[in-house]
């Protein structure tokens, strides 16, 4: 899995390609933890390019969501179909701020 | 149209079943002991004959069932009424003994009026079709009304027989050989006489013959064959009807646990293991006290598909409200859920799902609860109660369980197998927004399963 950053005043858009599954989690859990220890607590994770979470991706991301508490927030967008459905049927798409864009990600 | 399931049609019924058992009684007690007419038994019979023939107008209005099927076509009843029920009424209840009233005829000692209200017996068929009729509509056991019935077949029998034995003697003016005399019933008031009649009866057709009554001449001998033949019939019926009833009243109860003996005695012949029996044992029990001793799925398997809905919307009307997945469905999804759902019962400590499984469906608590277990933790994960459910992230992310999931007491749960799961998911557009809503309340739950490494 490759993660590119990007800046946007505070805001950081981690930009996730290829699969998250348990193979990739922890290189995705060090990269996120390390945004988070730099103090960003503003994080925007892009899924557009990753084509499949496995329940270790969604560990890596609900741990985060944990770290960053009440002071800052994650949030997601370009989720495909199927991984969009994994986060509504477990209900995760109620703890998460979804959204279907960047633009609407940052905005919101 | 009066349903045959009404109220007023079963208030109507036992309104029929008293006044024609009245009838019965009191035109042949009237016949046998008093011998004339009297104002009171005559309104009284008259009054009965009023209800007979009104039911002229209730008979032909009530639905009747055939082949399973109520049927309320009214040309169909009025026939069925007066092929089957209406000459014995208009026999029974037509009073043509009010024309006899200006004759003074009293055939051996009877009035001419007295022998015409016999008519009125043919009622009896109205009793005991009214009685069966019940019966057959009785919604649970109708063992009440077969014992009722039984009673009033013996009653009526045995009265009858008690005023023919009086009203032999009476007729032929009370002959110096015959019973009556010897029992000195000229100068015994009405209530004794009939009571001594009936005491005969009953002692000669129950086969305890004491003697202290006889027969004294031919003619009396005769009837009192008939009495013992009559009796003997009379009572190996009830005896035979009464011990069936009392054993079939525990039927269902005998051949349950008959069968759990028969696993038991199976089970030792295997040499399993006590404890391991005496969770069979418990499960038994459980099924006795909760179900009946009726395994909802064998139940179900035998009705098709939309009577086991029928049946499934009866049996779930107190979780369909309190279970989120069915709160939230549409009526169509919901439907199609119930017809695909499997009810599965776990004994305490029994393990519905295990660590390192392929996931094979999601599981819905009913009742109950369960706790989250995995190999290395001392303390369960998580406890899940009615309402929860789980093994959706294991079939949607196609990854084995990581931890096992046991029953604290009897459980039940609904399980929906994957292959249902992936149709339904498929067929119902709306299936994934009602899981939506009906996780938001576990979410936090699941998050902490999935941050501790558990997935089910």
């Amino acid at each position: 899995m490759n993660i590119t950053d990007e800046k946007s005043g505070d805001v950081v858009i981690a930009r996730f390609e290829g699969s998250l599954d348990t193979r990739t989690a922890s290189d995705a859990m060090s990269h996120l933890d390390a945004l988070v220890e730099g103090g960003s607590s503003q994080i925007v994770v892009d899924f557009t390019s990753t084509d499949f979470v496995s329940s270790a991706g969604l560990r890596v991301l609900l741990a985060t969501a944990k770290k960053l508490g009440a002071t800052g927030w994650l949030r997601l967008f370009g989720l495909n179909p199927s991984v969009q459905e994994v986060f509504d049927v477990s209900g995760f798409s109620t703890i998460f701020s979804i959204f279907d864009d960047e633009a609407s990600a940052l905005s919101a | 149209m009066i349903s045959l399931e009404s109220r007023a049609r079963l208030l109507w019924d036992v309104l029929l079943l008293a006044a024609g058992s009245l009838s019965i009684f009191l035109v042949s007690y009237e016949i046998a002991l008093i011998h004339e007419p009297r104002v009171l038994t005559s309104l009284i019979v008259y009054a009965i004959d009023g209800v007979f023939l009104a039911d002229i107008w209730f008979g032909s209005r009530t639905t009747f069932r055939a082949f399973g099927v109520e049927v309320r076509d009214p040309d169909r009843i009025k026939e069925r009424y007066r092929r089957r029920r209406l000459p014995i009424i208009l026999v029974g209840a037509i009073p043509f003994d009010l024309v006899l009233l200006a004759f003074d005829g009293m055939p051996w000692g009877v009035s001419l009026v007295l022998w015409f209200r016999l008519l009125r017996l043919v009622r009896v068929e109205v009793v005991f079709g009214t009685i069966k009729r019940l019966e057959r509509n009785a919604r649970s056991n109708s063992a009440a009304l077969r014992i009722i019935n039984l009673v009033v077949v013996a009653a009526v029998v045995l009265h009858l027989l008690a005023c023919a034995w009086y009203l032999m003697a009476f007729a032929t003016g009370f002959p110096a050989d015959s019973w009556a005399v010897g029992e000195s019933l000229a100068s015994e008031t009405t209530g004794g006489s009939y009571l001594r009649s009936l005491y005969w009866v009953v002692t000669t057709a129950t086969t305890v013959g004491f003697g202290d009554i006889a027969p004294g001449n031919t003619e009396e001998y005769i009837f009192g064959l008939g009495v013992m033949l009559i009796g003997a019939s009379l009572f190996a019926y009830v005896i035979a009807t009464g011990a069936s009833l009392v054993s079939s009243l525990n039927l269902s109860k005998v051949a349950f646990w008959n069968r759990v003996d028969t696993v038991e005695s199976y089970l030792r012949s295997r040499r399993v293991e006590t404890s391991v029996s005496h969770e069979v044992r418990g499960y038994y029990e459980y099924l006795w006290d909760r179900h009946s001793g009726v395994s909802e799925r064998s139940l179900l398997g035998d009705l098709p598909g939309p009577l086991r809905l029928r049946v499934l919307t009866e049996l779930m009307r107190d979780l369909l409200p309190n279970v989120p997945l069915f709160a939230h469905s549409p009526p169509a999804l919901r439907d199609e859920l119930l017809l695909s759902l499997t009810p599965v019962i776990t004994q305490p400590g029994g393990y519905l799902v295990r660590e390192g499984e392929v996931a094979d469906g999601i599981y819905f608590i009913a009742d109950g609860g369960v706790e989250v277990v995995s190999t290395g933790a001392d303390e369960p994960h998580a406890r899940l109660g009615p309402g929860d459910y789980f093994g959706e992230l294991t079939l949607m992310l196609e990854e084995r369980r990581t931890a096992s999931v046991r029953s604290i007491g009897f459980t039940e749960v609904f399980w929906l197998d994957s292959t249902a799961f992936k149709r339904i998911r498929e067929d119902y557009s709306e299936f994934r927004d009602v899981l939506t809503k009906s996780s938001s309340d576990r979410s936090p739950t699941l998050a902490e399963l999935v941050l501790d490494g558990i997935v089910l």
